[in-house]
């Protein structure tokens, strides 16, 4: 049976357990945090924890919380209700996700009846709504009654990347929990063990998915991921300082045509979300912003334990020998402002061109 | 019910219970005991300030069985039905899900019904400003006559999004974000009442998080009495993920010093710790903030945001700071938090700040001010320096090399210590001061705006007195002749050599590597509104323009 | 898994769950009608998780034992459209799909994973109790109209259901209307139950009960659902959370007036007079025109829209009591009692412009049906 492993988020886990245990659970919970960093599992462990048959009964024999045996939100892993958890094919554990790119009204209507039944057979009803900063901003208004006055005993369980950008009404109305990046060293021990991979190997996963499990899952298995870094990485390396427009031009366009390739497969094969964000356009010029930071951070500090792109270090002290601390933290703004301007939807083969040219005249 | 949240169980249930909103509290008793009912609020105000809550005890008032009566009984089936949320003639919509034309229209026949049990129908219209232009206009119709026996109450966070035409028909009440006092105080109550033991210091820090909300503050104060059986400031900061106090201190000394590896090197703690970045840069606003509430209020430690046991640390390096490098540091930070919220990369961001905070003090502060060297390693690549890349390529780079370039890179930043506070060159500092002491005496005026000057550097005979280009006002006020006179004939005063006076407002040449920093969150402002120079910047490299305001 | 039976009991099994199948499904096989064989026939089940969970057997010749989900939209259209004859259902779990195959016609249809179904609630029948189907539905029929159809609140969709020892009160209301009845039936409970179950669900239960049967239903409740049970059909609901409002407070005292008249005849009128409605929110005008001390007179029903014009009628009623009535309502919540009854005249009790008509027939008295009135000028 697979239970939703959580990797680190110690502080959050023993949060809620103790709220747990003394009795100070809310009825809603915000649950934020970085793409990759385990909210799911941690919803799903609460929703665990709040339905397992034998958590209760556990709880009153022993006369109270046994904190320091027992693992925090425990369950038993065994009764019905966490069988069909864990599988995800319980009836009163509910999700609702985007459909298309946004969650829209009628889909927080449609949750606001379904919650408004007895539950079926769990004892709190939950409900898990996914990235719910995408939430429109009726479906947030509509939210608002039911996500301060759920019907019954219910758990209405927010999870989202960015919080910000729902109104202040609807956090203000839950418990925050907040997950985030794990330590590297910790990652790093984690995904030898996890993905039996060798500790240089370990430790650059850990640093370039900026301390999330989820993420290091899945670069771990990911080869075509680092076909592509490293087709934009060498990009980037002949254009800068070439001094020549016209190559700079074909390589922006050369570059553009093999992302297309690439995030094209990857949709077809069904390929990993972390190959679809880095061979999109923005992904990629999110890259080479971390590509020029590390030539920044290198000429400004000399300090290599600062670097992110730990496997190509050779190549960051050659480039960064080339040029100022200056240079290249323009080159890393304009790439991350050209990477902002992809997510407003600019033209993608015009802002390559301007960073390309950019980076090959140093303008 | 197995999980309910502090706040609900806390939802006041009579006028009295209301919190920190005494002015609408008591027009509204007012109200009820004399009979004079206005057919439309507007409830307007801040979440968690306790609009619907207000609305609804005020339905309670008018349809309690002993009423109208401003102390409803809480018991007759009408204030029961109302506390369960099953009164038939209360009722609750959220304009935002019944914004449209075709909603307001049946809700325009269904209030024309008479109640059912009560005496009144009681709308209470939340996110009241979210209805449409046309839905606004069709409600407009039932406010201008409304049926006797109906109450409409809009609660609203943006009164100003709702239709003046609609605002004018409605009594409004403005419902205050609750004051830090306002809120300790419902906390410690609750507190006491749910046997929470809570220190005074971490009661405060609830508060002022909370951000004025009664509802928040509930919801802190509920999760941290779970966090820890006591509830301290430090566990209140813990549950809150603030950053520890040490990293704080470390990064803002760094700060102060203008020393970009410290500060990276802090940043990369931050990052292989796990935290997140948008809440250290807020931790670090919050810090700098401190800083500069300790520098301009010192006797009143009460003002800090932080508990108590650091506000003596606080001080002290508030101290050691100067009043303008913590607005420079702040006025970063509060940019990249700003930025960092919508970029997917943040530590970059983080990162470019802490760059343009250890460039800034030589913009704003006191590095080399005669032009820069051939050799000055920010400079952007000249066509020699490229040359020295081209080769150094070829010959493959050795670590050595890497080391020279390392230590350039630290030479970069004034890190050294002598370059750290001096801005002055042929002339020093307290030399400086002594002139502005004595130009004090004879015009204050003048001398309240040299107070910005960045940089003096006197060389042949001329004193440049120098500018960051922002002080438009400050330089065109300092290059007016008499004042030009004043400046120089102090200085030849001071110096004890006959002296000519330059105002120079100059684009500082260190903020060139930082210049790409400030473009990531839109540009510092500098000459943006000085077109003669946007053009040169375009056409020269902005490093070698100076401003010569004379 | 194979069987054969007759079209008609094919179709009658697949049109008696098909109402439960789940128009959006959170599990794939919950898309389809779960075939099952058993010692009884051939088991049918459609569950949507929420409101609805129906099962049904029906007579079969097994060939083979075994079980699928068949998706229910392909299932009841091929079903239906099936030439007369013997039906053959066989299941093949090479190609997991399954034939359906009548006369010379031959469906093969892909199936759901029948392991993946979730199974219905399983209510504890020892304390069940019964009721008369005729009754049922009556009690159903009479009250569903009044629930909301679409209200926030939840409780609005629901029929409130009081089980005491000696009788059954249902009662439904959207706030603008309130239908009530209550029967007399025998329970032999120590505590009352009152819940409140979803009229979608009690609608589908009704909507295959008959009027004139005499098959006793099967009533049990447990903590979050209800069952009913009739013949070999049962209905299983999750019931809704909430109190439901206080209704008796609603029912007006000493109603002073009453207006007795043809219903049949007050239908017809109220359908054409509300033709000049501007929708079906609008309201319709009545009022009473008889002499002082007269037992009969006239009830004059008007409906006016001011850009397009006016309709009127007046029918002949006889008042018992007195008062002058001028009264506003909207025509539908008039329309839906006056459809649900079967007395040859209806009573409307009148209180005052502002109170709720009582509407009630008098060869049901234990039926009460309440009007809002419409208040504002019109």
């Amino acid at each position: 049976m697979h239970i939703p492993e959580i990797v680190g988020q110690d502080e959050a886990v023993r949060l809620l357990d103790r709220e747990m245990a003394s009795g100070k659970m809310s009825h809603a919970y915000l649950m934020w945090g970085p793409r990759g960093s385990g909210k799911m599992a941690l919803a799903k462990r609460l929703a665990l924890a709040s339905n397992c048959m034998q958590s209760a009964a556990r709880a009153s024999a022993s006369g109270g919380p046994e904190s320091g045996q027992d693992l925090p939100l425990w369950f038993c892993g065994e009764c019905p209700n966490c069988e069909k958890i864990a599988k995800g094919i319980h009836p009163d554990v509910c999700v609702v996700a985007p459909e298309g790119d946004a969650i829209k009204i009628g889909q927080i209507r449609e949750m606001k009846w379904r919650i408004a039944l007895k539950p079926n057979e769990a004892s709190i009803k939950t409900w898990i709504i996914d990235e719910a900063d995408r939430m429109t901003e009726e479906a947030q208004n509509c939210l608002l009654k039911v996500l301060e006055e759920p019907p019954g005993d219910s758990l209405i369980i927010l999870l989202s990347e960015d919080p910000g950008m729902m109104l202040p009404t609807i956090s203000s109305r839950c418990h925050e929990v907040r997950l985030n990046a794990i330590g590297i060293e910790e990652l790093t021990k984690w995904a030898e063990a996890e993905f039996d991979l060798e500790p240089e190997r370990a430790k650059l996963l850990a640093t370039l998915s900026e301390g999330l499990p989820g993420r290091v899952a899945t670069l771990a298995g990911d080869d075509e991921y680092f076909k592509v870094r490293d087709r934009i990485i060498s990009t980037v390396r002949r254009v800068a300082l070439c001094e020549d427009g016209s190559e700079a031009l074909a390589a922006s366009e050369d570059l553009i045509d093999q992302l297309k390739k690439a995030y094209a497969q990857a949709v077809d094969g069904g390929g990993s979300p972390e190959v679809l964000e880095i061979s999109s356009p923005m992904g990629a010029c999110d890259l080479m912003a971390g590509w020029f930071r590390d030539l920044f951070i290198l000429s400004i500090t000399g300090d290599e334990s600062l670097i992110i792109n730990l496997d190509h270090i050779m190549d960051i002290r050659e480039d960064a020998a080339r040029g100022q601390p200056s240079l290249f933290s323009r080159w890393a703004v304009k790439a991350m402002q050209t990477a902002q301007a992809l997510r407003s939807s600019a033209n993608p083969r015009l802002a390559m061109d301007d960073l390309f040219l950019n980076l090959a005249l140093h303008e | 019910m197995t999980y309910v949240s502090l706040y609900r169980r806390w939802r006041p249930q009579n006028f009295d219970d209301i919190v920190g909103q005494g002015h609408v509290v008591r027009t509204l008793k007012n109200a009820v005991s004399t009979g004079r009912i206005s057919h439309a609020y507007i409830f307007s105000g801040p979440r968690g300030t306790g609009k619907t809550s207000t609305a609804r005890v005020l339905a309670r008032a008018l349809n309690c069985e002993k009423g109208p009566t401003p102390e409803p009984c809480g018991e007759c089936r009408s204030c029961v039905a109302i506390r369960d949320g099953n009164a038939m003639d209360v009722i609750e919509i959220d304009a935002a899900s019944n914004r449209g034309i075709e909603e307001i229209r049946d809700l325009r026949e269904k209030v024309m019904y008479a109640p059912t049990q009560g005496r009144y129908k009681v709308y209470i219209i939340d996110e009241a400003h979210m209805l449409t232009q046309a839905a606004s206009n069709a409600f407009l119709k039932t406010l201008e006559e409304p049926p006797a026996h109906v109450i409409f109450v809009l609660a609203t966070t943006e009164p100003e999004n709702i239709i003046e035409t609609i605002r004018s028909r409605c009594q409004r009440f403005d419902f205050n974000r609750l004051s830090v006092p306002d809120l300790a105080d419902h906390i410690s109550r609750v507190a006491a009442a749910q046997s929470i033991s809570i220190d005074t210091d971490a009661t405060k820090l609830i508060a002022r998080r909370a951000d004025g909300s009664a509802r928040d503050a509930l919801g802190l104060l509920e999760q941290a009495s779970a966090w820890s059986a006591h509830v301290t400031s430090q566990s209140v900061l813990e549950l809150l993920g603030t950053s520890d106090y040490d990293t704080l201190y470390n990064y803002a000394d760094a700060a102060r010093r203008g020393e970009p590896g410290p500060l990276l090197q802090i940043i990369r703690d931050v990052v292989e710790s796990g935290a997140d970045m948008r809440q250290f840069l807020q931790d670090l606003v919050i810090h700098f903030r401190n800083l500069l509430v300790a520098k301009e209020c010192p006797d009143l430690p009460g003002l800090l945001d932080a508990s108590e046991a650091v506000q003596a640390s606080v001080m002290k390096q508030a101290a050691q700071f100067e009043r303008g490098r913590i607005i420079e540091i702040l006025d970063v930070l509060s940019e990249a938090e700003i930025n960092v919220r919508r970029s997917p990369n943040p530590r970059l961001v983080v990162e470019l700040a802490a760059a343009r905070i250890c460039a800034k003090p030589r913009a704003g502060g006191f590095v080399q001010a005669s032009p820069p060297e051939a050799g000055d390693p920010s400079v952007p690549i000249t066509p020699k320096a490229r040359a020295r890349g081209k080769a150094g390529k070829k010959d493959s780079r050795s670590a050595a090399v890497l080391q020279d370039k390392a230590a350039d890179g630290r030479a970069v930043a004034p890190a050294e210590g002598e370059h750290e506070q001096s801005g002055y060159s042929g002339i020093s500092e307290e030399q400086w001061n002594e002139a502005l002491t004595s130009i004090k005496r004879v015009n204050v005026v003048l001398e309240a705006f040299l107070k910005p000057v960045s940089a003096v550097c006197v060389e042949g005979g001329v004193a440049r007195v120098m500018y960051d280009p922002s002080w438009t006002v400050h330089v065109q006020k300092a290059s007016e002749p008499e004042n030009k006179e004043l400046i120089a004939s102090t200085l030849t005063d001071v110096l004890g050599r006959p002296v000519k006076c330059e105002i120079v407002a100059r684009s500082p040449k260190p903020k060139m590597e930082s210049s790409g920093a400030g473009a990531s969150g839109g540009e510092s402002g500098d000459y943006s509104d000085v077109p003669e120079v946007m053009k040169a910047i375009e056409l020269f490299d902005p490093v070698e323009i100076e401003v010569i305001e004379d | 898994m194979k069987v054969s039976c007759s079209k008609a009991a094919l179709v009658s099994g697949v049109q008696t769950v098909y109402k439960a199948v789940s128009a959006k499904p959170t599990i794939p096989a919950l898309s389809g009608v779960l075939v099952e064989t058993c010692p009884q026939g051939l088991r049918m089940v459609a569950y949507d998780l929420d409101e609805l969970g129906i099962e049904t057997f029906i007579p079969v010749t097994i060939g083979a034992e075994g079980s699928t989900v068949i998706p229910a939209k392909y299932f009841s259209d091929i079903s239906r459209k099936l030439p007369q004859a013997e039906v053959v259902l066989e299941f093949r779990e090479e190609t997991q799909s399954v034939t359906i195959s009548a006369g010379r016609a031959d469906f093969v249809v892909k199936t759901l994973p029948a392991n993946e179904f979730p199974a219905l609630p399983e209510i504890p029948e020892a304390s069940s109790w019964s009721i008369a189907e005729g009754e049922l539905k009556t009690m159903i029929r009479r009250t569903g109209p009044a629930a909301a159809v679409d209200d926030a609140r939840a409780f609005f969709k629901g029929i409130y259901t009081l089980f005491e020892k000696d009788s059954l009160t249902m009662v439904a209301t959207d706030s603008f209307r309130l239908a009530y009845r209550k029967s007399s039936a025998i329970f032999n409970m120590d505590e009352p139950i009152d819940i409140i179950i979803p009229a979608k669900a009690l609608l589908e239960v009704e909507r295959n009960l008959n009027e004139a049967g005499e098959r006793e239903v099967s009533v049990a409740v447990a903590e979050n659902h209800a069952m009913f049970r009739i013949g070999t059909t049962t209905y299983v609901t999750r019931l809704l959370e909430g109190q439901f409002p206080n209704y008796k407070q609603v029912f007006p005292q000493n109603i002073p007036a009453r207006i007795v008249c043809d219903r049949l005849q007050l239908l017809d009128c109220v359908d054409r007079v509300s033709l000049m409605c501007k929708d079906e929110l609008s309201a319709i005008r009545m009022s009473y025109t008889g002499d002082e001390g007269m037992a009969s007179g006239f009830l004059t029903i008007a409906a006016t829209t001011p850009e397009v014009g006016e309709g009127r009628e007046d029918i002949p009623v006889s008042m018992i009591g007195h008062a002058e009535v001028t009264v506003a309502m909207r025509a539908r919540y008039l329309r839906d009692v006056l459809r649900v009854l079967d007395g040859e005249e209806v009573c409307l009790g009148y209180t005052s412009f502002k109170h709720p008509i009582e509407v009630t027939d008098e060869t049901d008295p234990s039926y009460t049906y309440l009007l809002m009135p419409v208040t504002a000028p019109m």
